[in-house]
């Protein structure tokens, strides 16, 4: 296209209002007209009914042309193309029957038309631009949907999603490719197709595709735009996606927008993760190997399961060898909702910590310890029991809990780190811990437990790293745990000392090596007076005379010397040749 | 109105816009006050809704994995030949010149720039290989304790950085850059993460005197603030009476008058605060109320009569001299169960120009069983995958001797490009060594890391991004990295 052209196109959003306007200063007029019964105005109506005629033309023609262009595509833009032409037509007619009907009524329903046709045209413009249900999203009671909000359960992914991701369904089993049976149980659908639905669609999606890339169906994820593919499978690096969102946001490559909704960091760290993992649009999670650098938020309940627990099998594991990085394997997209202020005012008013784990995150984490050790039971619970869909980290470390609060903790939705150390919970009561499925590292140290405390241990199932020094578990049972549960990181301060491999033989120092980077005939000088300089040999090697200890020379570590200055530079031209002759 | 006071209260507009996020949301939200303030300001969840959109968030970037940190500083720069970089093959080059090549027009101190010859002065120490998670570490025999804890330590031995004297190479290791007046890392880590103890600073600086020998200034301003508001400063636990000075009240003074005398201070600043609208007020008030609490935290802090002897033992024969290495690990380790953020520990009078042999071994003396007790208790207690500790100097040491070379004595002069630190527990790797140097420990042959990169990583052990943690001061955005750092992967866990 010419590219005057397309600069004319461009002038639509500006030409575009004044029809409106100008339109409905005419049927101002003309209302004015039919109900005060007073015709003084009519020539100001045709005045304006010409001009918004013009621009009406104008608007459309502006319109027509930027619809030529690859960014604007679908049945929205076709339809709102279509009325925008009969809105012009329509008024150049309401102004053509201003000068030619006697009757004020053909004028009127020419323009009846004209607005009827304005209206949704309008509407669907505004649609293209600010998005689908811009208009009505404020009267909507649902918060817009957020990636944190996005649970993998395929039944609330379903409602969190919302309808942002329905064209993913629609589309996918037209482009032939092999659509899973429930879409939503994917982890594309669950987690990632909702990001780019809030934060790309409204440019990439269905009605527009600017730069040729439409973000709205996998089809068109995987073409990419017009520079290229925008995401690589497996190489976050050089994939655009991602890698303009990461750009500074004055760069003038960054996406989205610097005006529009910018996602979250992490989202973009979700998408990130999707990527490493190779970018599957079927499979279900992420494969562990999808380690990224970003640490995410954790779930413990989709951790891998890498522990076998009772494993007769007696296998010697050390604590250094487990991989417990395991927690950054796993993304977490499950997050509960924020929790209540009052109860962490509640906290804050005593001066306990509470803080969310990130500030990207809705989980908690409570050290009451830090400044409080009179906590009881009954505190504890006071004061937890708002915050426990929230709660994923909890220090109870030296305060006064016993076996009474641990049914309490154990039921936390949430609770991945679990300090009890040096509290008076005994091996009964640590039972009721058996029942979490999330608590991946407590800390048991300093506690009057003993080895009946183990059957507990061994059964919690998500469980990964236990502290037991000082807990009164004996080594026997160590040793059984560490037999029984071989993944698990068990610390009880009884291999706190690594062993010595090697010890050098007592230091001695020679000034034996050879020089570096110093002209060999020097190397006399370099030699410490310190050291021996006594020559290996008497007898000049090249002339047969006495040798003269200060004309000496470093030879493959041996001090040679010579009669006289000379000497020496015959040698170092041939020093086989001589060396035989070395008395 | 008054002109000057109209001044003062226009900046304190410009400034009470520009720092309501830091001050408003964070320090009063963590520090509220019981009797004072409304509890009106939330830090940290509901900071978006007090703070304006482009003051940065506070918190964690993302999940940490060190909550907190203990930055054991080894004031003077030890020597890395005769401490963790092994280098046998120096041994047959005793009295060597030290080749140009390897060299290579270093810039040399004016202590030792007369010097007509660099002598190569081979570490008079026995090392040792300790097994760990690679293929062992060698120790010397300077630090047996810490030897015994390699399993859990990963050495860099790549580290580098600009400044050749103290009080620079300090400044940039504390500040991210060599002139002084820019925030500690301290002070940043207070600033990006808030306090986990409404009742103690967040932000600790214990302090041990050198065994003897060369010994530098230790200015207040390595853990100054900067341009940070003033709470986020590095507070000095003393020795004797006054812990923490002008925290005691006078004699005769009893806690009910201190609480009178506060209560109409703060009544008075108040009614100033409602005047101005400055924000340092509240942090002001918020100071004194956390002072007050402090007059109880801090006694119950530096008691250890609820430590159990075995405990005592392992930290060694001075861990009851107030102010010794020993105590301050073992005050570290008390410090970081009861949440404060960061601890830092010096140690004075590594500068071993001269008697290095002598020297060193009583320096390390004083710090080998503390620190190596120090990891082992963090790691029984659960409290080392949540707390990085970092133990370095400000810069290395050469090679060659300065002064006399004989078999028994030498000394070394400063040496930027290349010396060694270790890190443990706070999701670093445990049990490995990073980087490598040439054959004489000059210059380094593999994976560098400058301090910026240090600094980078660090913080992003600690949930943040360093490259958002900023903080608007002279008109421009000021980080820790400054425009540098990138973080170092491969010793994250």
């Amino acid at each position: 296209m010419n590219p005057w052209l397309e600069v004319f196109g461009r002038f639509h959003p500006l030409m575009l209002h004044m029809p409106i306007g100008l339109l409905a200063g005419v049927a101002a007029i003309e209302a004015i007209t039919l109900l005060k019964r007073d015709a003084a105005w009519v020539p100001v109506a045709r005045f304006i009914a010409v001009l918004a005629a013009g621009s009406a033309v104008l608007a459309a023609g502006t319109g027509y042309v930027l619809s030529l262009g690859d960014d604007y595509n679908g049945p929205t833009v076709e339809l709102h193309r279509n009325l925008g032409i009969a809105v012009a037509i329509a008024a150049v007619l309401t102004a053509a029957l201003y000068f030619h009907a006697r009757s004020p009524w053909p004028r009127r329903i020419a323009l009846a038309i004209c607005l009827g046709c304005l209206l949704p045209a309008g509407h669907l413009g505004a649609t293209m631009t600010h998005g689908e249900n811009f208009l009505f999203a404020p009267l909507d009671p649902k918060p817009e949907p957020r990636a944190k909000t996005v649970s993998p359960a395929p039944a609330t992914a379903s409602q969190a999603a919302g309808q942002e991701i329905r064209a993913v369904p629609d589309a996918a089993p037209a482009s032939g490719e092999q659509a899973a049976p429930n879409p939503s149980a994917t982890h594309f659908d669950a987690v990632i197709a909702p990001i780019l639905a809030s934060r790309c669609s409204s440019c990439h999606g269905a009605t527009k595709q600017k730069g040729e890339l439409a973000l709205h169906t996998r089809e068109g994820i995987l073409k990419g735009g017009e520079y290229g593919p925008v995401i690589v499978a497996g190489n976050v690096k050089d994939s655009d996606l991602v890698a303009r969102m990461r750009l500074p946001i004055d760069d003038d490559d960054h996406m989205p927008p610097r005006a529009k909704p910018q996602p979250t960091a992490q989202e973009i760290a979700l998408i990130e993760a999707w990527i490493a993992a190779g970018a599957s649009f079927t499979s279900a999670t992420l494969e562990p190997a999808a380690a990224t650098s970003v640490v995410p938020l954790i779930n413990p309940a989709k951790a891998p399961a890498t522990d076998t627990p009772k494993n007769p099998e007696p296998k010697s594991s050390t604590p250094a060898a487990e991989p417990h990085n395991a927690e950054n394997l796993v993304v977490a997209v499950h997050q509960p909702a924020e929790a209540p202020i009052a109860a962490i005012q509640a906290l804050r008013d005593r001066f306990i910590h509470v803080a969310p784990i990130a500030q990207t995150s809705t989980l908690l984490l409570v050290d009451p310890a830090a400044v409080n050790t009179q906590l009881d039971d009954r505190q504890t619970h006071e004061l937890l029991a708002p915050l426990q869909a929230n709660l994923a980290d909890v220090s109870l470390a030296r305060t006064k809990v016993t076996d009474a609060s641990l049914p309490f903790l154990a039921a936390m939705p949430q609770l991945h780190r679990l300090d009890l150390r040096g509290t008076s919970i005994s091996s009964g009561g640590l039972g009721a811990l058996k029942s979490s499925t999330t608590i991946r590292e407590l800390v048991l140290s300093q506690t009057q437990l003993d080895d009946a405390a183990l059957g507990a241990i061994m059964e919690m199932p998500s469980l990964r790293r236990v502290y037991l020094w000082k807990s009164g578990i004996t080594a026997e049972g160590l040793d059984r745990l560490r037999r029984e549960r071989p993944a698990l990181i068990v610390d009880a301060g009884d291999r706190a000392v690594t062993t010595i491999t090697t010890t050098e033989a007592d230091v001695k120092f020679t000034s034996d090596a050879p020089a570096l980077g110093v002209p060999a005939a020097t190397q006399t000088a370099a030699a410490s007076p310190a050291a021996n300089l006594t020559p290996v040999n008497t007898v000049c090697p090249v002339s047969g005379s006495p040798v003269v200890a200060k004309y000496s020379i470093v030879y493959n570590g041996r001090i040679i010397g010579f009669c006289c200055p000379n000497c020496p530079k015959e040698f170092w031209a041939d020093p086989a040749k001589f060396e035989s002759k070395l008395r | 109105m008054d002109p000057l006071e109209e001044h003062l209260l226009n900046m304190t507009r410009r400034r009470f816009f520009a720092k309501s996020a830091s001050t408003l949301g964070a320090t009063l939200g963590t520090f509220a006050l019981s009797s004072l303030i409304t509890p009106r300001a939330i830090g940290g969840l509901t900071s978006d809704l007090i703070a304006p959109s482009h003051v940065p968030k506070l918190g964690p970037h993302f999940a940490p994995k060190a909550k907190r940190v203990i930055y054991m500083h080894m004031e003077g720069a030890p020597s890395q030949h005769d401490l963790f970089d092994y280098k046998p093959g120096l041994r047959a080059r005793f009295n060597q010149d030290l080749p140009d090549s390897i060299r290579n027009g270093q810039r040399l101190t004016g202590m030792t720039s007369g010097q007509s010859r660099f002598p190569i002065a081979p570490s008079i120490f026995k090392f040792s290989k300790y097994a760990n998670n690679q293929d062992g570490a060698w120790v010397s025999e300077l630090m047996p304790h810490t030897g015994s804890v390699a399993h859990e330590l990963c050495f860099i031995h790549s580290m580098h950085t600009e400044a050749i004297n103290h009080e620079p190479g300090i400044t940039f290791f504390q500040t991210g850059n060599q002139q002084p007046g820019r925030p500690s890392f301290g002070a940043w880590a207070s600033y990006g993460l808030g306090s986990a103890n409404a009742n103690l600073p967040t932000f600790v600086v214990l302090i041990t005197q050198a065994t003897g020998g060369n010994v530098q200034a230790l200015s207040a301003r390595f853990w100054g603030s900067g341009f940070l508001p003033s709470e986020h400063q590095g507070c000095k636990l003393r020795t004797g009476a006054n812990t923490v000075l002008y925290l005691r009240d006078p004699d005769g003074m009893k806690r009910d008058d201190r609480r009178a005398m506060l209560d109409l201070v703060g009544s008075l600043n108040e009614t100033e605060f409602e005047r101005t609208l400055d924000p340092e007020i509240r942090t002001r008030i918020a100071q004194s109320e956390m002072a007050y609490r402090m007059q109880m935290s801090v006694p119950d802090l530096t008691d250890f009569g609820d430590e159990d002897e075995e405990t005592l033992t392992m930290y060694g024969p001075e861990v009851k001299k107030p102010g010794s290495f020993a105590a301050n690990c073992l005050l570290a380790r008390r410090l970081s169960e009861r949440g404060v953020r960061f601890v830092q520990l010096y140690m004075r009078g590594w500068d071993q120009h001269g008697n290095l042999p002598k020297d060193m071994r009583s320096q390390s003396n004083a710090v080998d069983q503390p620190q190596a007790a120090l990891i082992k208790d963090l790691r029984r207690r659960g409290l080392l995958d949540e707390t990085l500790v970092i133990w370095s100097g400000e810069f290395g040491r050469t090679v060659y001797s300065q002064g006399e070379l004989s078999e028994k004595n030498y000394g070394r002069d400063h040496h930027p490009r290349c010396f060694t630190m270790w890190l443990a527990g706070g999701g670093v790797k445990p049990g490995i060594s990073y980087g490598a140097t040439d054959d004489f420990s000059y210059n380094i042959v593999e994976n560098p890391v400058d301090v910026h990169d240090l600094h980078a990583t660090l913080l992003h052990l600690m949930g943040i991004n360093h490259e958002q943690l900023v903080y608007r001061h002279q008109g421009r955005d000021f980080r820790l990295t400054d425009v540098f750092g990138k973080v170092v992967h491969p010793i994250l866990a």
